[in-house]
């Protein structure tokens, strides 16, 4: 019954090695990243591929998490995030669907100045001024606010708006509701694929930007975690040529610059490799959502 | 199931509430011991280490804002940020940036008018800011009020160019960089029965040796004589026996400042060098190794030779960088040349970067306080090893043995807590660096600090040099890499190199270099 023949069971294996292959050449830099950053430094140096940690130790972690510094760019980071891909998600449903309406005059208008911002960008200066005159630097909405609507994400999410049959609408207002009932009640819920797509873009633009960090603020009360792991790479890269001399004295000091790199990544990364697999699929829908009207 | 829909969208919106509730902005309380908020720019003349009597409310404590460029992470209230409060009376709300966004945060301060009142810069960056008015004019502060400072770079003060008009506007540090000294194991040198290397055939011998007479007595041929990599630094001291300080200026002997890839004995240099190369008694991967994994080869016992800092060979990886045990031992050759004598580039201090006070700053003689303290014994000692008898305490302070306090005994949480990570900027000529060396690198440091090379050393800008140096730059990193591994004519390759350098700007910059030092050394 169904039996291979010899040509379909070489393309299948032909098949499986290159996607095992593929898989490999996808997955190992993660796993050696990760490998390296729990192998003893000396024992690291050596190079080669790393299937298993040599000398398995945390010692780059526990340098890392020593300080309370750690938690408290972790706690604005993530603080950071949340409130950040709530706002932007809240104020792109807000400012997509008026203009996802055929019977909004103007709307061309409106798409064209937004649109416009996608091409010519404030820049780094006159937004730094801007920061600075409405007294937001040194706080998290320094690094909320200024970023709080994409002209990409808000297109894409009046797009799959505009899929929206306008019977759907129509029927609700004739049943009373208003226009942010409808809003809320009818398009949102009919459109949480776009929305999931749009906040995980929103979610890892947060989790992942350093810039904002090392221009709003000053206070290291408020710094995020890009910037710290920045100047972390710096402790251990400060050794990797010279060292210094109060080396000698620490355990830290048989540490490289690559382990802390390496340490670095994993920290960086990981939380953001978590919620991806639950996301992916709204990722991809996301991207096909805005191909398809413009 | 619809209850539970609702419970959580009550519970998401409220995390949101409560993650914009965080973000609210606070007011900046800087290390004060007090704890006390307050306002930058107070102008009392007098600080809070003058002491008050009587019922006289105690002065308003003075704030100085610096911004730090730097790879570390302290604590914002840590304990360095307290003892300096409670040493000098001054609140120094420090801001401290990763190196390489200093210049990005830096612009965007003076875009936003918003300058620090001390901070770093470079040459180019003071003298754009001096023009526009940004700078405060040192000339009769300084001499005033910091006489650590005046007696460590006073003399030389005008030498740096944001000073040429004998105006001070940038103060750079006392503290020197290390030259680089030819660092051979001589516990290997034991085993193969060699002494420490004079000269060049002495020391071609050792490499030999190393490389080929099992050094470490492993049985096998796992050794190899010298590690290096693409920078021309590692193989300063065999180009240096022959005269040539590589990366350098050189002046021919018309007058000429040129490159030094254009010295009269390069080619002699590079025949040596190739020796090396082709017998495999270096590094054979050298173009292309990064800077870690060569001296990995060090630290693992594979090369027996390492020309760079003896502050990184025999003190600072010393031990814990080391993987063998016993540890390897190392001594420090000179090699001499074909004209009998040998030598490094020579190292001066840095003219082109140092602190400057903007303008801005309404307390500019407090601010020059400030980096007195940073720069006297006191200040340079807690800057780097953190406040004594808390963070640390002398065994031994005359021959620099100290010890770390618990829980300050490891890095992360010295650094956290301000040790080390603000160091450097105000360092004097004998800070605490150097005060802290083991007694061989003492040695060695002095060492290559008198077997300086002369050279062509231009301290000013000139625009030449910005348009040309960097394509410049690359046709020697290229022509070095190449001129030690090939086979064919080296003389004609040589040649021809030259021939690409001098067609790429190197004419020009050769003229404007010629004036420049000219002008320099009258």
């Amino acid at each position: 019954m169904n039996k291979k023949t010899a040509p379909e069971i070489f393309g299948l294996s032909l098949n499986t090695i290159l996607l095992f292959i593929f898989a490999f050449s996808t997955t190992y830099p993660f796993w050696h990243v990760i490998m390296y950053s729990i192998s003893d430094s000396r024992a690291a140096m050596s190079g080669g591929l790393f299937f298993i940690p040599r000398d398995p130790t945390l010692l780059a972690y526990r340098m890392l998490f020593k300080t309370k510094l750690i938690f408290i760019v972790y706690r604005n980071t993530i603080i950071r995030t949340v409130a950040g891909t709530g706002l932007s998600v809240l104020l792109s449903s807000l400012t997509a669907y008026p203009l996802s309406l055929a019977r909004f005059k103007g709307r061309s208008f409106f798409s064209l100045m937004i649109f416009f911002t996608m091409l010519f960008s404030g820049g780094m200066i006159p937004t730094y001024l801007v920061v600075k005159n409405l007294g937001l630097l040194n706080s998290l909405w320094a690094l909320i606010l200024p970023g709080a609507m994409s002209a990409y994400n808000m297109f894409i999410l009046r797009n799959f708006f505009q899929s929206i049959p306008n019977s759907l609408e129509e029927s609700a207002l004739l049943d009373g509701a208003n226009p942010l009932q409808v809003l809320f009640r009818i398009i949102l819920p009919l459109s949480a694929p776009a929305l999931a797509a749009i906040a995980m873009f929103y979610g890892v633009g947060n989790w992942n930007s350093y810039l904002d960090g090392v221009l709003y603020i000053n206070d290291a009360n408020k710094q995020i975690l890009q910037v710290y792991l920045r100047t972390m790479l710096g402790t251990a890269g400060a050794k990797g040529v010279l060292g210094d001399i109060s080396g000698n004295l620490s355990d830290a000091s048989s540490l490289t610059e690559e382990t802390m790199k390496m340490v670095t990544i994993t920290v960086s990364v990981i939380p953001v490799l978590i919620v991806y697999p639950f996301l992916q699929k709204y990722y991809t829908k996301g991207i096909l959502i805005g191909s398809v009207k413009g | 199931m619809k209850n539970s829909k609702r419970i959580l969208s009550v519970a998401l919106a409220l995390l949101l509430v409560f993650a914009l509730a965080a973000c609210q902005s606070t007011p900046t309380t800087t290390g004060g011991t007090t704890g006390a908020t307050t306002t930058k720019g107070t102008t009392a003349t007098t600080t809070a280490a003058t002491t008050t009597t009587g019922t006289t409310a105690p002065p308003e404590p003075i704030v100085i804002s610096t911004l730090h460029a730097g790879d570390n992470t302290p604590n914002p209230d840590n304990l360095v940020l307290q003892e300096i409060t409670k040493l000098t009376g001054y609140i120094v709300e420090m801001t401290y940036v990763p190196g390489a966004d200093y210049n990005t945060k830096l612009n965007a301060l003076i875009a936003a008018d918003d300058l620090p009142d001390l901070f770093s810069l470079g040459t180019n960056d003071a003298l754009q800011m001096r023009d526009a008015g940004l700078l405060t004019d040192l000339t009769d502060i300084l001499p005033a009020n910091a006489p650590t400072i005046m007696a460590d770079v006073g003399d030389e003060l005008f030498k740096a160019p944001a000073n040429f008009d004998e105006k001070i506007y940038l103060v750079f540090r006392g503290a020197l960089g290390y030259p680089m000294n030819t660092s051979i194991r001589t516990d290997w040198l034991a085993n193969v029965g060699l002494e420490m290397p004079k000269n060049l055939d002495e020391f071609y011998t050792v490499l030999k040796a190393f490389t080929e007479d099992d050094p470490n007595k492993s049985g096998k041929k796992d050794t190899f004589g010298l590690a290096g990599g693409i920078g021309r630094n590692y193989y300063a001291s065999i180009f240096g026996a022959y005269g040539i300080p590589v990366d350098r200026n050189i002046q021919l002997s018309d007058g000429t400042v040129t490159t030094w890839m254009k010295h009269p004995m390069i080619l002699d240099a590079f025949e040596y060098m190739q020796k090396l190369y082709k017998e495999n008694l270096m590094e054979p991967d050298f173009a292309t190794i990064p800077a870690m994994e060569l001296f990995g080869k060090l630290w693992t016992g594979v090369a027996g030779v390492l020309i760079f800092q003896c502050v990184g060979t025999t003190n600072n990886w010393m031990p814990s960088r080391y993987t063998e045990t016993p540890l390897p031992t190392f001594g420090f050759a000179t090699l001499a040349g074909p004209g009998g004598s040998g030598g490094v580039p020579t190292i001066y201090p840095d003219y082109n970067s140092g602190w400057v006070v903007a303008a801005s700053c309404e307390t500019p003689v407090d601010a020059v306080k400030l980096a007195e303290f940073f720069a006297s014994d006191a200040g340079d000692e807690l800057l780097y090893l953190g406040v004594e008898d808390v963070m640390f305490r002398w065994t031994d302070k005359a021959a620099g043995k100290y010890e770390r306090i618990a829980p300050y005994t490891d890095d992360a949480t010295h650094r956290a807590a301000g040790a080390f990570v603000y160091h450097g900027r105000f360092a004097s000529k004998n800070n605490i660096e150097v005060r802290l060396f083991n007694e061989l690198t003492r040695e060695g440091v002095a060492l290559a600090h008198s077997q300086g090379l002369p050279d062509a050393t231009i301290v000013g800008a000139f625009d030449e040099n910005v348009e040309y140096a960097s394509a410049l730059g690359a046709i020697i990193e290229e022509a070095f890499a190449q001129l030690v591994v090939t086979d064919g004519d080296l003389a004609a390759e040589h040649a021809e190199f030259m021939k690409q350098w001098d067609e790429a700007g190197g004419t020009i910059w050769e003229e404007a270099a010629t004036a420049m030092y000219k002008a320099e050394n009258p």
